[in-house]
């Protein structure tokens, strides 16, 4: 189970969230071709390492979101508001820290 | 009539020899003492046969003290009914405790499956693989399914009580060993939140057997004022018999807590999100491997230590010591001390330290260094052990027990869950943890901190070098040393490869006394060091945890989450029978016999009038300057000419063009409008919207507020719909040319109540939907039952409802549409060409698959009168021979009691053009010729909803 | 931990006047001054309260004005803002939670942090209890004002009464 920081609550359990897949997809148009109509449709980066994707406080305050997400460790990097940009992925490698082994 | 304890020494250990406990192990009677376990009350017994191998039947011991147990496996029955597999070694003894061995037959001293083992060669790693294959595994299925398994499940209804409990700390602390508790007592001291895992009944973990001297105190002493002082900490809190048994992302770990005192037995399933985890959960001794190194009597070193030291329990009277490390020294000599005869200890070693072979020289030990352990001798016990010495002569010791160490291996199993990575160690001949993304710290016993290198001196693991005999390294799936060496031998020399094709670490207790053994004689075999051979992957859970507690309340009625009418009682009273409509439940027709009740409701509603409770139609009000236009973007229809006061059937797609959500959209004032969703559909297309508004169009000036529960709605619907409405104070000028179809009306009734009036149909009949407040819901459905007597009005179910519909062919999103159906497909097709502006799923409907001719199209159907109901997923067929197929299927289905006959909707290739063609409804055999028609059957034109 | 019933006392809440307040999320700052929004519960004019439910969302209550009162303010303080202001008093159904087992027993059913400081006097959060969509409370008066929607009403009082057991008043 992820804990998510929902901007406007705070952290929560994932059951509170509905997750809405990668965020940044521009939607095009009626004049769209079928290929780029199908590329926005089906075809989705799904990248090892940082993910930009969008969740929903669906039981909380209801807002949509960013989440920076690393797919491999399921750390979240970021959390940034609809509209924002999503920030520069540098903090993606080296996020393993050492045990502190007693 | 109980028997005394032989095997348990006239004194010592924590047990409460005031307070004896009687017991039964496969029926006999037997006493153990407060404080005992199952397994050491056992042992105390002498009771060395516990239960039998899971594939030869051989006869097996209890091998531990502890969670790594992999024989002492037994139903158990403290009260709550037997339940299988209860690892006697962790299991409290209690007064009246039934315990019975398992995978026996006819009893665990004489099996029938024994036969199995004296054939064992026929029987080797992934013979399932190879043996089953001609003429088919159906012919064996039956007798391997009865051959395989461990245990029986219970029978009846479980009486634990299983909750789940949330929680929050800011130190998780797992294991109560000298290093978990000083780990809680300067988290407590800080102040932190500190929750404390004890799996066992007692905190202390090694203290509690193996005393010490901690910061100058006795160990006894300072684990009493540890226990005293986090006890009486209010942010500290101590879980006994709970048992971390996952860890997950984000530091979420499970505890599954056994409660025990008092009443019911309860299980709780704790949640804990921790800021920090401590994970002090020691380390698990490792058995050696040697010829017939399962027979009952051979144990752990350290195991047998802790049943002398903890319970005063003796596992045997000449206990030979057989170890390749000076940790085990330490348990022998401590066995010793215990009382417990030792007559030899045989070290792989050649060298050993000094000191140690003094202490035991001086206990009167004989040392036997530099020896190979070769096998133990004996069918139901031992009898003696055979080792290679270092003259290179076979020696043997007799002797009745053998406590064996291979060396420790920390109990990484959480660390590794939670993503940690683990590294080999040479020198400590163990996996340690190494470095982990999560915030957690490894202590003590867990972090390889058993000895210093110098005081382990651990010698590599090997097994004896000769293939006569076998040598175990599951002893739960009874996986020998020949079994991994055929496995490498056919090239399964990856670990993960190795474990499922032999099966080992397979088993419930997941390899913990079997996965190190296993890699070291796959490294070895496959000239690899242990640590390239890598372990396989743990997985939640460290240790079995109950579906029961799994799912928690979740059974039953609280299964899911009911949703109930306002007016639910009063329908109740009126002989409504309820069912289940998506999450609410709902009257589905009222009175007596389901099906004359439909019919009757029908007719009602066709001939003069009818009551239908709509009140979980979705209702969401959207109001602002943008309003029209987000909506022209959100249906598939045109809403922004739709006049104030007007009421419009709209259509809800997806960007695939699917069509996810129908109903109508009411347009209360310029900027404001009310949306009516499907039952089911009012949470999710709600969110739909907020979903489209937040992330594609936020600069639309729009609030959305979904108002579903505010409103309980009243259908009166039928010919009569207007005389009993008229009645009604505060309605007035309910006449088409006042009020037309689809039209809405607000204002307040007599009784000062607000209300909104629809003039909007489901049915086909001329319709009012009227909406007031849910706490006045009751009081207006008995004012419209009374009003309505004269006029004969009858209350309608969701059942009739849904007959209604289908006889004027309208459309039941979910039910005549799936995951494929578009617009087109249902015949929308001329409003969609109308749009020229955007809209959700839009461009997918101009692709050239969305416009295939053969697509599946929304068509009627009809039987002859007479002809049985075709139900819902019948098939539509046609041709014959090689030629015949289904080209569709039905989706609603009824016998109309207007038309008096079935009829009903289905999807069908070209349908469309297909009107008049005679096809076959294929219904699970049943064959029956329908006509496909036009989709609706009734009032065509629409006059009767209209005038 | 025994098994024993939870003591925990469980009041209906009645009468109470709530209205669903919406603006554009950015405007909720300007809607907040404007009616003089306080913390969740607490009064933030004479005898009227709110529960924060999102940004530019909240429950606007009193016990005291009805709703035409509540939706009267709001067209009276927000005037040229676009807002969405709706009478929903019977569409909630709401109770007073109290007792020393109370956090226990809503433990059991949400993952919210109820240690004491995180979900402190005067706040409010919207979660999932016992699956059900909830707004908790904390209350002025001592325990916990839990609002759903009411259909679930029924239902979660059962599982209320099962889940404290004998114990329940």
């Amino acid at each position: 189970m992820l804990r998510i920081p929902c901007p406007w609550c705070g952290v929560r359990d994932e059951q509170e969230f509905r997750f809405g897949g990668e965020s940044h997809m521009t939607r095009p148009g009626l004049a769209s071709t079928d290929l780029e109509w199908s590329d926005y449709l089906f075809n989705r980066g799904n990248p090892k390492g940082v993910h930009f994707e969008r969740w929903c406080h669906s039981c909380g305050c209801e807002q949509w979101f960013n989440v920076a997400r690393d797919t491999v460790t399921h750390e979240i990097v970021a959390v940034y508001r609809m509209g924002e940009r999503p920030p520069a992925a540098g903090r993606v490698a080296g996020s393993d820290c050492e045990a502190g082994v007693r | 009539m109980t028997q005394r304890q032989p095997f348990r020494a006239p004194s010592g250990g924590r047990i409460d020899r005031g307070t004896p406990l009687g017991f039964t192990f496969n029926g006999k009677p037997l006493e153990g003492y407060a404080g005992d376990t199952l397994a050491s009350a056992l042992l105390a017994n002498g009771v060395r046969i516990v239960g039998r191998g899971f594939k030869f039947h051989r006869p097996r011991g209890v091998l531990s003290a502890g969670a790594e147990e992999p024989n002492a496996l037994v139903g158990a029955d403290t009260g709550g009914g037997m339940v299988p597999l209860v690892r006697a070694t962790l299991l409290p003894l209690s007064e009246g405790l039934r315990a019975e061995s398992q995978n026996a037959f006819p009893s665990v001293t004489f099996d029938a499956g024994r036969v199995l083992d004296l054939t064992r060669a026929l029987w080797p790693a992934g013979f399932y693989n190879k043996a089953f294959k001609w003429p088919g595994w159906r012919v064996f299925e039956g007798a391997v399914r009865h051959a395989a398994g461990l245990g029986r499940l219970p029978r009846g209804a479980d009486p634990v009580r299983y909750r789940h409990r949330n929680t929050h700390c800011d130190v998780l602390v797992v294991g109560s060993g000298p290093a978990g508790l000083g780990a809680a007592l300067e988290a407590a001291r800080r102040g932190d939140d500190v929750i404390v895992a004890e799996q066992d009944s007692a905190y202390g973990g090694s203290l509690l057997y193996d005393p010490m001297t901690i910061t100058g105190e006795a160990s006894d002493d300072w684990l009493a004022a540890a226990i005293a002082e986090l006890s009486g900490c209010s942010n500290v809190r101590l879980v006994r018999h709970g048992t971390v048994a996952g860890y997950y992302d984000h530091n979420v770990l499970t505890l599954h807590e056994r409660v025990t005192d008092g009443g019911t037995p309860a299980e709780i399933l704790w949640k804990v999100r921790a800021r920090h985890v401590v994970l002090a959960t020691g380390a698990i001794e490792q058995p050696l491997m040697f010829v017939n190194n399962d027979l009952p009597g051979i144990m752990l070193a350290g195991a047998m230590h802790r049943y002398a030291a903890q319970y005063g329990v003796h596992c045997g009277r000449r206990v030979a010591g057989v170890v390749n490390n000076d940790v085990a020294w330490r348990s022998l000599l401590a066995l010793s001390d215990c009382g417990v005869g030792v007559p030899a200890v045989v070290d792989v070693r050649a060298n050993v330290r000094r000191a140690l072979r003094d202490a035991a020289e001086a206990r009167g030990i004989a040392v036997h260094t530099g020896a190979t352990p070769w096998r133990a001798r004996g069918g139901r016990g031992v009898k003696a052990f055979h080792y290679h010495g270092s003259d290179g002569r076979m020696a043997q010791i007799r002797c009745d027990a053998i406590a064996m160490s291979g060396g420790l291996n920390p109990t990484v199993h959480l660390y590794s869950q939670a993503g940690g990575k683990l590294r080999y160690d040479d020198d400590l001949a163990c996996f340690l943890p190494h470095a982990c993304r999560q915030d957690v710290t490894v202590a003590g016993a867990a972090a390889g901190r058993f000895a210093t290198p110098a005081e382990y001196n651990i010698a590599q693991r090997d097994c004896a070098p000769t293939k006569k005999g076998a040598q175990w390294v599951d002893f739960q799936h009874d996986v020998t040393v020949a079994d991994i060496e055929l496995a490498a031998r056919e090239n399964y020399v990856s670990v993960e490869h190795m474990k499922r094709y032999t099966t080992a670490g397979m088993s419930v207790d997941q390899g913990k006394t079997s996965n190190l053994n296993a890699l070291t004689v796959l490294a070895r075999l496959t000239h690899r060091l242990p640590g390239d051979v890598g372990t396989t992957t743990f997985r939640p859970n460290y240790m079995p945890v109950t579906l029961g507690a799994i799912a928690g309340d979740r059974h039953g009625e609280f299964y899911a989450p009911a949703r109930q009418l306002p007016a639910s009682e009063w329908h109740g009273a009126n002989g409504a029978v309820f069912d289940d409509y998506g999450s609410w439940s709902r009257p589905a027709y009222y009175g007596d016999g389901r099906e004359a009740a439909i019919e009757r409701e029908v007719r009602i509603v066709r001939s003069g009038v009818g009551l239908f409770d709509g009140s979980p139609l979705g209702k969401i009000e959207i109001k602002g300057p943008d309003a029209a236009t987000f909506l022209d973007r959100i249906y598939a229809n045109t809403v922004s000419t739709l006049a104030p006061g007007k009421v419009r059937y709209g259509l809800m797609l997806n960007e695939n063009g699917i069509v996810i959500d129908d109903g109508v959209i009411v347009r209360l004032a310029d900027d404001c409008f009310l949306l009516n969703t499907t039952a089911g559909g009012a949470d999710r297309i709600a969110a739909w919207l907020d979903e489209w508004h937040q992330c594609e169009w936020p600069d639309s000036k729009l609030v959305i507020v979904p108002v579903t529960s505010q409103w309980a709605v009243a259908t009166v619907a039928g010919p009569r719909a207007r005389a009993v409405l008229a009645g009604f104070g505060g309605l007035a000028d309910l006449e088409t040319a006042d009020f037309p179809h689809m039209s809405v009306r607000a204002g307040t009734l007599d009784d000062g109540v607000p209300y909104r009036l629809q003039r909007v149909s489901f049915s086909g009949e001329l319709s009012y939907e009227l909406s007031v407040p849910a706490n006045r819901a009751t009081a207006t459905f008995e004012r419209l039952f009374a009003l309505g007597e004269p006029h004969g009005l009858g209350l309608f179910g969701v059942e009739a409802l849904l007959v209604l519909r289908t006889e004027k062919g309208y459309l039941h999103v979910g039910a005549d549409t799936d995951g494929t159906t578009t617009p087109l497909d249902l015949g929308f097709g001329r409003m969609i060409a109308n749009r020229t502006t955007d809209f959700v799923g839009a461009r997918s409907l101009r692709r050239p698959a969305d416009r295939r001719p053969d697509r599946r199209q929304l068509v009627g159907f009809e039987a002859a009168p007479g002809a049985g109901l075709v139900r819902a997923g019948a098939h539509f067929v046609t041709g014959a021979g090689a030629a015949r197929r289904s080209e569709g299927f039905v989706t609603s289905a009824c016998i109309s009691p207007t038309l008096g006959r079935p009829i009903g909707l289905g999807l069908l290739e070209r349908g469309f053009e297909r009107r008049g063609e005679d096809v076959v409804a294929f219904d699970d055999g049943n064959v029956t010729p329908v006509r496909i028609v036009d989709a609706c059957f009734y009032d065509a034109d629409g006059s009767r909803m209209r005038d | 931990m025994t098994d024993s019933g939870l003591s925990v006392r469980i009041t209906r809440i009645t009468g109470r006047a709530i209205v669903a307040l919406k603006v554009m999320p950015d405007d909720g700052d300007r809607a907040r001054e404007a009616l003089m929004l306080a913390a969740p519960l607490r009064r933030s004019s004479g005898d009227r309260f709110s529960l924060w439910m999102g940004p530019g969302h909240w429950l606007l209550m009193s016990d005291k004005a009805g709703a035409a009162e509540l939706l009267g303010d709001c067209r009276h303080a927000l005037g040229g803002l676009l807002h969405h202001a709706l009478d929903v008093s019977d569409g909630l159904a709401g109770m007073h939670l109290s007792g020393a087992d109370s956090n226990e027993l809503l433990a059991r059913a949400t993952g919210i942090d109820l240690r004491a400081g995180r979900l402190g006097p005067s706040s409010c959060v919207r979660t999932r209890l016992a699956r059900i969509p909830a707004t908790i409370a904390v209350s002025v008066a001592g325990g916990y004002e839990i609002w759903i929607d009411r259909s679930y009403r029924a239902w979660f009082l059962d599982w209320l009464r099962a889940a404290c057991g004998e114990a329940l008043q």
